[in-house]
């Protein structure tokens, strides 16, 4: 008996470790059972959208509930920290398992390369205001769009307020006024106004604590916001440091011909010009191992007393309660004899205007009908406008139809009440037709890009920029994406070293061979032919 | 019951004898096989084109294709030179450090202040990369910095010659306390008699370690030889990352930084596997050496 006994709790004991290796198992199962409809027989819509970390809860912001209105469904918000997603998005894209519907989380790529999306240009007649958009701004949908025409995963668009460069640069006019010097036109007269700011104590502090050119460190990943190669533009060669642009990877477009700013002269000719400030000391010697909070900490100071002569910026914003000191400073010429028209501007107004990844919906996703009436609503004018600045009427006003007023309220940063908004987390479009008004932080970057306003008229926004909705498709972007990690990986430490310690004249015939033999060439020439069959029309 | 029987016999009665001993390492062997054995299962993705829709197996066999990619890849020189000088420079300092340090701490006759020694040179273990990378950063500071005030007005994290030793010393001062723990326990088995005999024999302080003390751990670091040899190319990704910049980035590019940009960054899941795959290959292979040298110089192997 005893030992029937001993048996049966041994099948016991067994089943029960079978059991919790089971419930192991089961942990990266996905519920699929959850429920699709609520407790009232109305459609439930999963939204998951990524956040900056210090936002608003999602259902706390009133224009929410006018999308449930609209599609007579529920909406269950996730909110998801861009920190966590970046970790998330591999593992989420690989095993298949989408949200139903997502906001900036996957981009046109992935809808592309993975086939969990609905190819929602299928969808146009039931989302009229999307397919409004579409016809009134063509290079959005371009810019989405594969080659035969599947849209996986829809634009959003902000509007003319944000159709600026998202790259500026800004000088202390106060410092240039109390020493009596000009806004530079030229690299050297740069020089000289940053050497006087070294040497003459403009901020009047006693003290030689003055950073003449606060420039940020170069990435090892590429040219990210804000990097001083935006120098390139002072002989003609056209960036565009932003988002997506293959900048990133030093290509660039002049003329129709593509090319790679990495092996070019002007890159060489910067550089130098890099290596003498950095020489006389007129960019911090740890310039290139500086964190970013070094950066921040001497661009906005203590508030009272500035420290930075020079930033390349998004807006004078950057400097807090500063801001009043700083003006933009327009594109200079490499040389007095450089002519005008070679003088350009980093040209990133479409990236800073358009985004590409704003809204997916799951191929499997329950209750289509209503998420198209979701996304159309979100599409929608006033709604956008909620969702970029605020609900209306506690943070914008609308006194006619299509002008708003923007709180001043929700551009205050110490403000204990924030305006209920996803700002550029937003899936919508804000039409030109719309005027809005008091939005602080796109006239900052309006009055920062009226300087440039001379140097645009020497770009062709389709034959000197990269035009956003050139895109290689995925095979060749892995080959590009090889190529690059070798290209940049050499390139950036060679770069990095010559602005240091000098040196870029003996190296560079070497450097600019080796750079080829890694796949730099390679690039070029793929980059090429999707600029061709793109804009060949 | 005869005793040479048939092996199912015979591994019935071993069960019948042990089922209690099996018993109590079931829910160990479910463990380790959900969590080691089930995901190797991945590890042909680093053979095939992975197509996410048609799931691990689905994409078409690729065979060598990726191994050769990275073998040929203008990186891989110096990815490899790279890897190895930082992974074995970390691996022979962080394990000569810790015997010196318990062999001295040993040495220490005041129980208090061998308790106090002791816990200030462990309390950096449990500092997290992010904290002690930032740390670095400080410490190097040009002008401000507690180091770098006295060192020149660049960073030294900027040097690429500097990068290894900067890795490795900031390594060994993390963790040498921590590691010295298990030296200290097997010190503490010395029969006191041993130090009696000897000293009566004439022996001095050095004589006492070099033929009491360091014969009585020479089993134990042997071991830990061995296992920290199994992971020589797994230099920690976090820190290196962490520490990398544009002017640093030609010594410190290493295998997991490269997987990461290529696999995470860029979507190529079966590239990055290879290249995985390719490390613990290599990490076998010092592994199975390291085991072979210590199995004839000391007689200590785990295999």
């Amino acid at each position: 008996m005893a030992r029937r006994g001993a048996k049966r709790r041994l099948l016991s004991l067994a089943a029960a470790a079978l059991a919790s290796t089971m419930v192991l198992a089961g942990c990266g199962g996905s519920g699929s059972d959850e429920a699709t409809v609520d407790a009232n027989g109305k459609p439930i819509v999963k939204i998951l959208i990524t956040r900056y970390s210090t936002d608003v809860a999602m259902k706390t912001m009133g224009w929410t509930k006018d999308i449930e209105t609209a599609c007579d469904c529920t909406i269950k918000w996730d909110d998801v920290a861009d920190s966590s997603w970046s970790q998330q998005k591999s593992a989420v894209l690989a095993s298949g398992d989408v949200p139903d519907v997502s906001i900036f989380t996957f981009d046109p790529t992935d809808g592309e390369q993975y086939p969990y999306f609905e190819d929602l240009s299928k969808h146009l007649n039931q989302m009229p205001n999307v397919k409004k958009f579409f016809a009134t701004q063509t290079s959005a949908k371009k810019m989405v769009a594969d080659k035969e025409g599947h849209v996986y995963v829809l634009p959003s668009d902000r509007g003319e307020n944000y159709r600026v460069s998202s790259n500026h640069m800004f000088i202390n006019k106060t410092w240039l006024d109390k020493l009596g010097l000009q806004m530079p036109t030229t690299w050297d007269e740069l020089t000289k106004v940053l050497t006087a700011f070294k040497t003459q104590d403009p901020n009047g502090n006693g003290k030689a604590d003055e950073v003449p050119f606060n420039m940020r460190r170069i990435d090892t990943t590429g040219f990210s916001l804000w990097n001083p190669f935006v120098l390139l533009n002072s002989m003609g060669i056209t960036t565009s440091f932003a988002g997506t642009s293959p900048s990133f990877q030093g290509i660039y477009v002049k003329d129709g011909k593509v090319g790679n700013f990495l092996e070019s002269d002007e890159y060489k000719s910067v550089v130098k010009y890099l290596h003498s400030l950095m020489e006389q000391g007129l960019i911090p010697a740890d310039a290139l191992t500086r964190e970013d909070a070094a950066i921040t900490a001497d661009t906005v100071s203590d508030g009272k007393t500035a420290k930075s002569g020079m930033i390349v910026g998004w807006a004078t914003t950057d400097f807090e309660k500063l801001k009043d000191q700083y003006v933009a400073l327009p594109s200079l010429k490499a040389t007095a004899s450089t002519p005008d028209s070679d003088v350009t501007w980093d040209s990133s107004q479409d990236l800073t205007e358009l985004s590409n990844h704003a809204i997916a919906v799951s191929k499997d996703a329950p209750n289509k009908e209503a998420i198209y009436k979701v996304v159309n609503a979100l599409y929608g004018e006033k709604v956008s406008i909620q969702q970029y600045y605020g609900d209306i009427p506690e943070d914008v006003t609308s006194s006619d139809n299509s002008t708003y007023t923007v709180n001043d309220r929700c551009f205050d940063s110490s403000t204990k009440d924030p305006c209920k908004a996803t700002a550029d987390r937003f899936a919508g479009w804000i039409p030109d037709s719309a005027t809005v008004k008091n939005d602080q932080a796109s006239e900052a970057l309006k009055e920062a890009d009226s300087a440039y306003t001379k140097a645009f008229a020497n770009v062709d926004q389709t034959k000197d920029v990269m035009p956003i909705y050139v895109r290689p498709d995925s095979d060749d972007q892995t080959t590009i994406t090889n190529n690059n990690t070798a290209v940049l990986n050499y390139a950036l430490t060679k770069t990095a070293t010559w602005i240091q310690k000098g040196g870029v004249d003996a190296d560079w015939d070497a450097y600019v061979k080796k750079l080829d033999s890694v796949g730099l060439t390679q690039n070029v020439k793929l980059w090429q032919k999707y600029y061709n069959e793109y804009t060949k029309n | 019951m005869p005793k040479h029987g048939s092996f199912i016999s015979r591994l019935g009665e071993h069960f019948k004898r042990y089922w209690q001993l099996w018993l109590m390492v079931t829910p160990a062997i479910c463990f380790i096989g959900l969590f080691a054995y089930v995901p190797m299962y991945g590890v042909q993705l680093a053979f095939r084109d992975f197509v996410p829709s048609k799931g691990l197996a689905g994409g078409p066999w690729v065979g060598l294709k990726y191994f050769r990619q990275f073998l040929e890849s203008p990186m891989f020189g110096n990815i490899m030179k790279n890897t190895i000088s930082i992974s074995l420079w970390t691996m022979v300092m962080g394990f000569i450090a810790p015997i010196i340090l318990a062999l001295l701490i040993n040495q220490i006759g005041s129980t208090k202040v061998k308790g106090f020694v002791q816990t200030i040179t462990y309390m950096p273990h449990f500092i997290s990369t992010v904290v002690i990378v930032a740390m670095i950063n400080i410490f190097l500071t040009p002008g401000t910095g507690l180091l770098g005030r006295f060192l020149g007005d660049t960073s030294l994290l900027g040097n690429p010659n500097l990068f290894t030793p900067i890795y490795w010393i900031t390594e060994v001062w993390q963790h040498v306390g921590w590691n010295s723990i298990i030296y200290l326990a097997a010190l503490s088995s010395v029969d006191t008699a041993l130090y009696e005999a000897a000293k009566v024999d004439g022996a001095r302080r050095f004589q006492l370690i070099r033929y009491v003390d360091i014969p009585t751990i020479l089993p134990t670091c042997g071991i830990l030889l061995i296992l920290n040899m199994g992971s020589v190319l797994n230099v920690g990704f976090e820190k290196v990352f962490l520490m990398q910049n544009a002017l640093n980035l030609s010594s410190s590019e290493v295998i997991s930084t490269y997987t990461y940009k290529i696999g995470i960054v860029s979507n190529q899941f079966s590239y990055s596997t290879a290249i995985g795959l390719f490390n613990t290959l290599i990490n076998f292979v010092f592994l199975v050496i390291a085991n072979t040298i210590s199995k004839r110089v000391s007689e200590t192997s785990i295999f």
